[in-house]
């Protein structure tokens, strides 16, 4: 018997929301006057030429103000998760209530994990986003990052992100077998699913945290029956050729070394249907030498080291080599038009098409 | 596991300082929305919105943050 009355979603205490509130005001004043002024300054560096980018780099970081806003990029995202009322404090507070909410049974048919997958290198190496202990081994790993994400300035729980992407690729045409890899808590999946009524969705990820949370989290939901979650790296999916329509990511990319975004690649293209599509929505540097010098510090800053890979990468030779066509590569409001004039980071969406 | 560093200001003292002034505010903001909740109790209000008066604190203390870094870029 499936119960999921029990809460998945930790208590807030007031002080924790206090803690946490301040830090998203910081992160306000961080993305807004700060960043205006640091781009303010940064106008007035001598080179700014393409060719003159690692010396424009080397200009920039001397910049007060640039050692400021990297400064507090990097310190409000560890407080976030690790400060005195960080979200890893709160939920550890309720360890024993809410492992025992995510150890409740889901559908069968709903959650596939396995223990005997081994774990790339990359991923056992690297605490993305300044996840403690990433998201490998703790149970409670995806109700971290689902809490982290979802409050004080968090990326990935902003609400209508996920519906905005899975909007656009489904504008002219609709997909009835999704792949979504790298689904983390599910947000994208439940996005793709609810693009259709004859729509499937399988999500896969490495985490089982992650995953377990996503189908207990997805139960009751509308879609519920049309999506399902499968521990699997998305360079090796356990499954026959040609079962998707559509293969899908959401901020995966970035995560991700060179080679293994190239083997994803051509296991994508192994998993479509002729005729079906690849759509990813991650982020990739502007040619603008400051934006670009933002992007490189957020990397080092976020621990998020595989975006220089992905920057590095000829994207468009690489899905063609992989035997992909009519490759696009386009700019993604994530805003939804909201003209803002802060901080964002360069959203990218990636598409391109199996040959019938 | 793998922590990459950030770059730091070029001061240590400085950025000490500022991690321990940045969670002195922090623990600031805490204690004001505690006796913000205490005094609408006491009084049989609402408490203020805890997430508006952190932005108009962060803004009190901090806001100055972006010209203060313009000075002192202009002096060196």
């Amino acid at each position: 018997m499936t119960d999921n009355s029990l809460s998945l979603t930790p208590v807030q205490d007031a002080q924790t929301a206090s803690y946490q509130n301040f830090i998203g005001a910081f992160r306000k004043l961080w993305a807004g006057p700060i960043y205006r002024e640091l781009r303010h300054q940064a106008a007035a560096l001598p080179d700014q030429s393409a060719e003159g980018y690692d010396l424009y780099e080397d200009q920039l970081a001397r910049l007060p103000i640039h050692q400021l806003f990297g400064w507090l990029e990097h310190n409000l995202q560890l407080m976030k998760y690790r400060g005195a009322h960080g979200v890893v404090p709160m939920v550890e507070q309720q360890r024993q209530a809410l492992e025992h909410a995510l150890m409740q049974p889901v559908p069968e048919d709903m959650l596939t994990l396995t223990d005997t997958m081994p774990l790339p290198g990359y991923y056992e190496r690297t605490d993305f986003h300044h996840h403690p202990g990433g998201l490998r081994e703790d149970p409670l790993a995806g109700i971290i990052y689902r809490t982290s994400a979802s409050g004080a300035g968090g990326v990935v729980g902003r609400a209508g992100l996920h519906r905005l992407f899975a909007s656009l690729v489904n504008r002219d045409r609709s997909f009835e077998r999704v792949l979504d890899i790298g689904c983390g808590f599910g947000r994208s999946t439940l996005a793709f699913a609810d693009c259709g009524t004859d729509t499937e969705v399988l999500g896969i990820d490495l985490s089982a945290g992650c995953l377990q949370l996503a189908a207990h989290l997805g139960v009751k939901t509308p879609q519920s029956g049309r999506h399902s979650y499968l521990q699997a790296d998305g360079t090796s999916v356990p499954l026959a050729d040609a079962s998707f329509d559509l293969v899908t990511s959401t901020m995966l990319l970035h995560e991700l070394p060179a080679d293994a975004t190239r083997a994803m690649t051509s296991e994508t293209f192994r998993l479509l249907r002729a005729g079906g599509e690849v759509a990813h929505l991650d982020f990739l540097p502007p040619e603008n030498n400051f934006l670009r010098a933002l992007f490189f510090g957020h990397s080092d800053r976020n621990a998020e080291p595989h975006m220089r890979d992905l920057a590095a990468m000829d994207l468009r030779a690489e899905f063609e080599k992989a035997g992909f066509t009519d490759v696009s590569i386009t700019p993604f409001d994530e805003t939804g038009g909201s003209n803002s004039d802060g901080w964002r980071l360069p959203w990218v969406v990636i598409r391109a098409r199996k040959p019938q | 596991m793998t922590e990459v560093a950030a770059r730091p200001l070029s001061d240590p003292i400085t950025e000490k300082l500022l991690e321990s002034l940045v969670a002195l505010a922090a623990e600031v903001c805490v204690l004001r929305d505690r006796v913000a909740q205490l005094e609408a109790s006491t009084d049989g209000t609402q408490p203020p919105d805890s997430a508006e008066s952190a932005e108009r604190f962060v803004m009190a203390v901090f806001g100055g943050m972006a010209t203060m870094a313009a000075k002192a870029g202009a002096d060196a």
